[in-house]
């Protein structure tokens, strides 16, 4: 079930709130695990049984990395890596990895399970977490599941760790006021996703296809791509986080501005934070983080970005996509970090070019039309389509600038702050406008299939 | 009160959406959409497999959306946001000057135009009966200028000139510049819809009738029913667009027949009552409709969309008796209809997207395989 569908909004949504609000405590977490397997079942019937084994065999991975000899117990963390990474390997890299060594006859030619690269990642970090002794192992599978299976993050992130509700499984409290909030983050990202992101997406689209789109219009359809891109994704996760807050969980946050960075690090302190904290914690860091001199920093930089990549898209273009981001943040540890530093301004500017450039590559999957979108971009063929493309999307795309700068979005925040009356009035159109806008507005694509 | 003062947003959103859910429960399901001139999806019935497969969730989501309650209303907010925004476009149909509404038009290919084409050439070998093709321009073709400002449409001329390099033994009969001859105070095309008005269709008709040498008749009457929205109003439903007055011009002394059953007039009273009024002109494309007019003389089958049910009339005229067949629809012998009714012409009748869009005239025509005369 996708949260932009009227199903979602109109049926799931309010009686999960409602009815999980009413239950006794001692219900609650087998309610929400029931919820979130029928919200799972609802787009992805196929692949229950896998999801609800590969939980079974993590809680016992967890029991087991937690007890026994240091050898037992790094046994059996490897036999889940093996596990989890297996799973994932099959599902998701199988035919890429098979068709990069000349076997792709072999390709098993699976749909991938919705939500495999997120969860893998949650399930293997807590596993990681107890082996390290960060946490103790989950005794109630119950919980444990329903960590993993919490609906609202459970297809496109934030990729919540264990660590992060451990307590509000066991406790949580549901102050009147934070299950506000969490409408009010609820709202705000499905206008994100619905209001903004939709309609940009399909702009970006409708440039793409068109053989004669002139230069400049490919380069404002590339924008619009990379409007939607952090529209839809950041939107996502502020559903999710709204989500959350109304059933009681604090999910940690997942994008902070990006698209206002001064500099490629910032960038991706900034965008997708969830994915970056754990390509650290479990990536980077394990494999000596900074502290092991330049070249192997560098060299560690590079595993992270290449994974990176790999994760957003099992094809070369997302490699090489993870690979340019790799360039820059490489670079940005030397002297022209410190230049980009002294100069936001700049910073900025080339910051967001670079991302806006790496768009064509996470957009496609094959490397011929990534270069065409490259080509088209840069052939200098200039005519009067931009202009109308303007004319028709200007306020939106004007809309959608001001929502990526914090000092304007500060401003509305306050003004909500002031006026109650105002606030509920205004969230209440947006939930109207998304509901106008999903009753018979054709483009609304869900863009993690390939994550 | 104290709790709706900490939590007023959350009260009134679960307020508003249980409103939804108690309306959708007590409605009654609607069958069809007048706004958007389709059915509307129903209740999915419950089975194992459809669940197991997937199917049921796609069927509720469906059933979810289309019958959710003020759909309508809802559709018209969306468009008034999107007017809101200064946006020219809404669900692929571009909305243009003089509250003309007009399809996208910036990625127009040849598509099936010459398997069509092929297909016209092979019926007129299989039968050696003189084959036409009047092909319909598209609406911005003529009103060009009600186009949205700064917008391009593709090049219409050129693919049409592409086209017509496969027309081999097919006369190609293009009515653009009549029609644009004839661009006055009176419609050509619906503002709201794809289809030729009655002023249109005469236009059409007059040079269909100019390319075979007939003389052009009078119509009789005008049929003239408002409140009309058309195709383009149903893909993008919107208050800020004026209904269209349909029009048809009416001939007497014409029977039509429905599989050899008297219908009683040119047009469908009761599909006039509705708000997708075209479907009234000769009874909504059936897959074979006869037109006999006892002054006539020979037989004509006519390959025909939608575009030709405002024209027939007038073209019936000339003819003792025209068989219009919708190669979309129709699956019976063509052939052994050809020869029982000793058809003497064949003249196709499509609008350019048809042409490149349908494929449905090869299929026909290959059932001639083997039945040359």
């Amino acid at each position: 079930m996708l949260f932009s569908s009227l199903t979602f909004v109109v049926w799931f949504l309010p009686v999960v709130i409602v009815v999980h609000r009413l239950l006794p405590f001692r219900f609650k977490k087998l309610f929400l695990l029931c919820a979130s397997v029928f919200f799972y079942a609802w787009g992805e019937i196929a692949y229950v049984p896998l999801v609800l084994v590969s939980m079974g065999l993590n809680y016992g991975f967890g029991l087991m990395v937690a007890r026994g000899t240091p050898g037992r117990r790094r046994l059996w963390l490897v036999l889940s890596v093996l596990f989890n990474f297996g799973a994932l390997v099959y599902f998701k890299y199988a035919g890429f990895f098979l068709n990069v060594v000349g076997l792709g006859a072999f390709d098993p030619g699976v749909t991938m399970p919705l939500g495999i690269s997120f969860y893998t990642f949650q399930t293997q970090g807590y596993v990681v977490d107890v082996y390290r002794g960060k946490v103790p192992p989950e005794k109630n599978i119950i919980s444990l599941m329903t960590f993993i299976l919490l609906f609202p993050q459970l297809i496109a992130g934030p990729i919540v760790l264990y660590t992060d509700v451990r307590n509000e499984l066991k406790v949580r409290t549901l102050p009147a006021e934070t299950m506000d909030r969490g409408m009010a983050q609820f709202i705000i990202g499905l206008s994100s996703k619905v209001l903004l992101a939709n309609p940009l997406g399909a702009l970006a689209a409708s440039v793409a296809a068109q053989p004669n789109s002139s230069a400049p219009a490919m380069w404002l359809g590339t924008l619009a791509g990379v409007f939607q891109l952090y529209f839809d994704f950041a939107g996502y996760s502020q559903m999710a986080i709204g989500m959350g807050n109304m059933l009681g969980f604090r999910f940690p946050k997942n994008f902070d501005h990006p698209l206002a960075a001064n500099s490629m690090r910032g960038f991706w302190r900034r965008w997708h934070m969830t994915l970056g904290v754990w390509l650290r914690d479990y990536i980077y860091i394990p494999l000596g983080g900074s502290r092991c001199g330049r070249l192997r920093t560098v060299f560690n930089l590079f595993v992270v970005w290449f994974l990176s990549g790999l994760w957003h898209g099992a094809d070369y273009n997302h490699i090489l996509w993870g690979l340019w981001f790799f360039v820059f943040v490489a670079l940005e540890r030397g002297r022209f970090g410190a230049f980009v530093d002294r100069h936001p301004r700049f910073g900025f500017a080339y910051t967001q070019l670079a991302f806006l450039l790496a768009w064509p590559l996470f957009h496609y999957s094959l490397l011929a039309e990534t270069a065409s979108h490259y080509a088209r971009m840069f052939t200098p063929a200039f005519a009067t389509d931009v202009l109308y493309l303007l004319r028709g999307n200007a306020v939106l795309l004007m809309l959608a600038a001001l929502c990526c700068a914090p000092a304007f979005l500060r401003r509305v925040s306050a003004w909500m702050q002031r006026s109650p009356a105002l606030r509920v009035a205004s969230l209440t159109t947006l939930l109207l406008l998304c509901m106008a806008a999903l009753v018979n507005e054709a483009y609304n694509p869900f863009i993690y299939f390939r994550f | 009160m104290r709790t709706i003062g900490k939590c007023p947003l959350i009260l009134l959103v679960l307020v508003l959406l249980a409103g939804f859910m108690v309306a959708s429960l007590l409605l009654p399901d609607q069958p069809y959409s007048d706004l958007e001139n389709r059915p509307l999806a129903a209740m999915p019935a419950f089975s194992l497999e459809d669940v197991l497969s997937g199917a049921f969730m796609k069927k509720a989501d469906d059933y979810v959306n289309d019958q959710l309650p003020l759909r309508d209303s809802l559709m018209m907010l969306g468009a008034l946001k999107d007017a809101a925004l200064l946006k020219t476009e809404r669900n692929g149909i571009l909305h243009g000057r003089n509250g003309r509404l007009f399809e996208q038009a910036d990625t127009l290919r040849p598509g099936a135009a010459s398997a069509n084409l092929a297909a016209m050439n092979k019926l007129a070998t299989a039968t050696g009966l003189p084959v036409s093709l009047l092909m319909i321009p598209l609406p911005w073709q003529v009103y060009r200028e009600d186009l949205p400002a700064l917008y391009t449409p593709s090049d219409a001329t050129a693919l049409v000139r592409a086209i017509r390099e496969d027309a081999g033994q097919v006369a190609w009969i293009d009515p653009l510049d009549a029609l644009l001859q004839a661009k006055g105070s009176e419609p050509l095309y619906y503002r709201t819809d794809h289809h030729l008005t009655a002023a249109g269709a005469d236009a059409v008709y007059r040079a269909l009738a100019d390319a075979w040498g007939l003389r052009p008749q009078q119509p009789d009457s005008l049929l003239e029913s408002p409140g009309f929205y058309g195709s383009f109003y149903a893909r993008a439903p919107t208050p800020l667009i004026k209904p269209d007055t349909l029009t048809f011009s009416l001939y007497n002394g014409i029977q039509v027949l429905i599989d050899g059953n008297d219908t009683g007039g040119l047009y469908d009273e009761a599909l006039l009552k509705g708000r997708s009024k075209y479907a009234a002109l000769l009874h909504n494309n059936p897959p074979r409709l006869t037109l006999i007019n006892p002054e006539g003389e020979g037989v004509l089958l006519v390959l025909r969309d939608s575009y030709a049910s405002a024209m027939l009339p007038a073209i019936a005229r000339h003819f003792a008796r025209v068989e219009a067949i919708d190669p979309r629809y129709y699956s019976d012998d063509l052939p052994a209809l050809c020869a029982e009714q000793k058809v003497e012409r064949i003249l196709c009748i499509y609008g350019l997207n048809a042409l490149t869009n349908d494929r449905n005239l090869p299929r026909l025509a290959a059932s001639f395989s083997g039945s040359q005369r």
